[in-house]
């Protein structure tokens, strides 16, 4: 039975002493703290080796705050205060009703009993031991306070995902995704399903290097490849509703997937419900546009083709395939026509014998200082030094 | 008597949890780690002849080739006191400059499958390492494996040292995202794999097992 049942009207401050008193007792056999019970307002009423004098306003504010805290996360947590002491609180409860809570508080200067140098006073312990002495005296609801934690931890992981997703170069995916995509949608409609899984299997094989043992970052990482080929289905002409609809499902159950052993099969059935969406439209897209339009610029790299000419030998007005070739491939249409030249250059230089100024011209640029501040720029070197350190490497 | 063939079916599937404690049941039922092995490569087999050919995606090759190495972890005490001995030893790594391990370990697990007793130096490992851990288990394989078109020198750097320092009966097999049949050639290793259950088959060809 709950001790505060006992009483006719809940109200803390009839909380039994002894209750109390065996409280801090225990807890002070093992912690060098203060320790007293509070209003929900932060108005002190018991207390067992606690400060002398009045608490101030804005002392009273803070223990209420600790008080709230500690339910808030379903634990407590430790508040430093101004006049350089440590607190943290358990609420008391009757049902989902804060009466008030039970504080503990120490000097920062007892947090290394054993000096600077020696390991400092278990903080996370002192919390959790005052939590389940609340909670074995039955004076807190364990239920809501647990109910809070795992919120908590799991608003935690949702963050330090994020945190890591922000970390990592996604980049390097996403343009993996990028190259890849054309291929990939053109096997998947001449209906080559096993070249299809080749390509995503490589951008799968970078998505779980770069993941590792992350097994949070990995679900991020397959969460936006599914996103991003679902909108490639949707560009290649399948139903946004139905692909909505498929992907919110997925989604959805994705979120409680734990392991890699649930993870595989999910992975297969979206990854196939969706190359069936894009394969049941054949429909000449956007996608097939740029497709083309790629092929036509690597036919072309080594003539002084622009956009405009691009845009000709795809039937576009320039400014039309300027945005689509931005929205698809995710960078201007001039940005990645260096890109593949510098490409190129690079594999020239490795592989022939070409002077700088042939390869140069060779990969359509017409003038040699253009094309090593470009190559610079992209390499991270000079087209000489490129080629030098490759030969070294070989040797 | 138990029906190996759940165990099969378990690796196939990536079940490591059904896996191990199949494998344990087997040899609580006292049936030979020799049957209870090749059900599990036949599992292997399975799955990796469907990645072969582009059926499935690397999660599900990545989770079965777990649950195998799982349940051998299990089964070997019992392998090793039946008098059971691997075909031969095999180092495998990915080259100096590369840190991809993801192909390098799936590799590493479908030949432990395969009765190779492997000796995985990890990724970013110099010609000078793998020269040494041949020496040192007596291979008669090396597995080099590379991600990047940039570390392919690596590799012929590291084919380069083997050779010269004639351990003549050592077999190289390269495999890799950029890596060809004929890069293979020009840099002289005995032999290319495109992918993780090809290079069981690759191995055991090369080492005259089959």
């Amino acid at each position: 039975m709950n001790s505060l049942e006992q009483l006719s009207q809940p109200n803390i401050s009839e909380l039994d002493r002894s209750i109390f008193r065996r409280i801090a007792q225990n807890y002070l056999l093992n912690w060098p703290v203060g320790i007293c019970v509070v209003q929900p307002d932060g108005q002190r009423l018991m207390a067992k080796n606690w400060w002398a004098g009045r608490d101030s306003v804005t002392h009273r504010d803070l223990l209420a705050f600790n008080v709230q805290e500690g339910l808030r996360f379903g634990e407590p947590t430790v508040t430093y205060c101004p006049d350089k002491r440590l607190y943290w609180a358990v609420p008391i409860m009757q049902n989902s009703k804060v009466l008030g809570g039970i504080v503990a508080g120490t000097e920062e200067e007892a947090l290394f009993p054993s000096g600077m140098d020696q390991p400092p006073l278990d903080l996370r312990k002192a919390c959790c031991e005052l939590r389940l002495m609340i909670e074995r005296e039955n004076l807190t609801n364990s239920a809501v306070l647990e109910k809070h934690r795992i919120d908590t931890e799991r608003e935690r992981e949702r963050a330090e995902v994020l945190h890591l997703l922000k970390l990592e170069d996604l980049s390097g995916v996403r343009q993996l995704y990028l190259r890849e995509e054309p291929r990939l949608l053109s096997t998947i409609r001449q209906g080559d399903r096993s070249e299809s899984r080749l390509i995503i299997n490589r951008i799968l094989t970078m998505i779980l290097h770069h993941a590792g043992d992350r097994f949070e970052l990995v679900k991020s990482f397959m969460m936006e490849l599914v996103a991003t080929i679902c909108r490639t289905a949707v560009e290649a002409g399948a139903d946004p509703e139905e692909m909505l609809g498929n992907n919110f499902q997925s989604m959805t159950a994705l979120a409680s997937i734990r392991s890699m052993e649930q993870l595989a099969p999910w992975l297969h059935a979206v990854l196939e419900r969706t190359m069936d969406a894009i394969a049941a439209h054949p429909d000449n897209t956007s996608s097939m546009i740029i497709t083309s339009a790629i092929t036509f610029m690597q036919q072309h790299l080594h003539e002084p083709i622009g956009r405009d000419d691009v845009a000709m030998a795809v039937d576009l007005s320039p400014s039309h395939f300027s945005r689509l070739f931005k929205h698809h491939v995710g960078q201007g249409f001039n940005q990645t026509l260096v890109r593949m030249r510098v490409d190129h250059a690079a594999e020239l230089l490795i592989k022939t014998r070409m002077s700088i100024g042939q390869i140069a011209h060779a990969s359509g640029f017409k003038e040699q200082g253009y094309f090593a501040k470009s190559f610079h720029r992209l390499m991270g070197q000079s087209p000489r030094s490129y080629r030098q350190h490759q030969a070294n490497c070989m040797a | 008597m138990m029906d190996l063939k759940d165990l099969t079916e378990a690796i196939k599937t990536g079940n490591r949890t059904q896996a191990t404690s199949l494998t344990q049941e087997a040899l609580d039922a006292d049936l030979t780690p020799q049957s209870i092995l090749d059900a599990m490569v036949v599992g292997m087999d399975e799955i990796g002849d469907k990645f072969k050919r582009n059926e499935v995606f690397v999660p599900e090759m990545l989770i079965a080739a777990r649950a195998m190495n799982e349940s051998m972890a299990i089964l070997e005490p019992s392998l090793v006191k039946s008098g059971y001995k691997p075909l031969a030893t095999a180092v495998i790594g990915t080259v100096q400059g590369d840190l991809h391990d993801i192909g390098k370990n799936l590799v590493s697990m479908m030949w432990k499958g395969s009765a190779l007793n492997v000796i995985d130096l990890g990724t970013n490992v110099t010609p000078d390492k793998f020269v040494a851990a041949i020496k040192e288990h007596d291979a008669k394989l090396v597995g080099l494996s590379a991600l990047l078109t940039t570390t392919m020198p690596s590799m012929k750097a590291t084919v380069e040292a083997i050779k010269s320092e004639e351990l003549s009966d050592v077999k190289i097999l390269i495999g890799g995202a950029p890596v060809t049949q004929s890069f293979a050639d020009q840099i002289g290793a005995d032999g290319y794999s495109p992918d993780a259950a090809s290079a069981v088959d690759s191995a055991h060809q090369l080492l005259g097992i089959r």
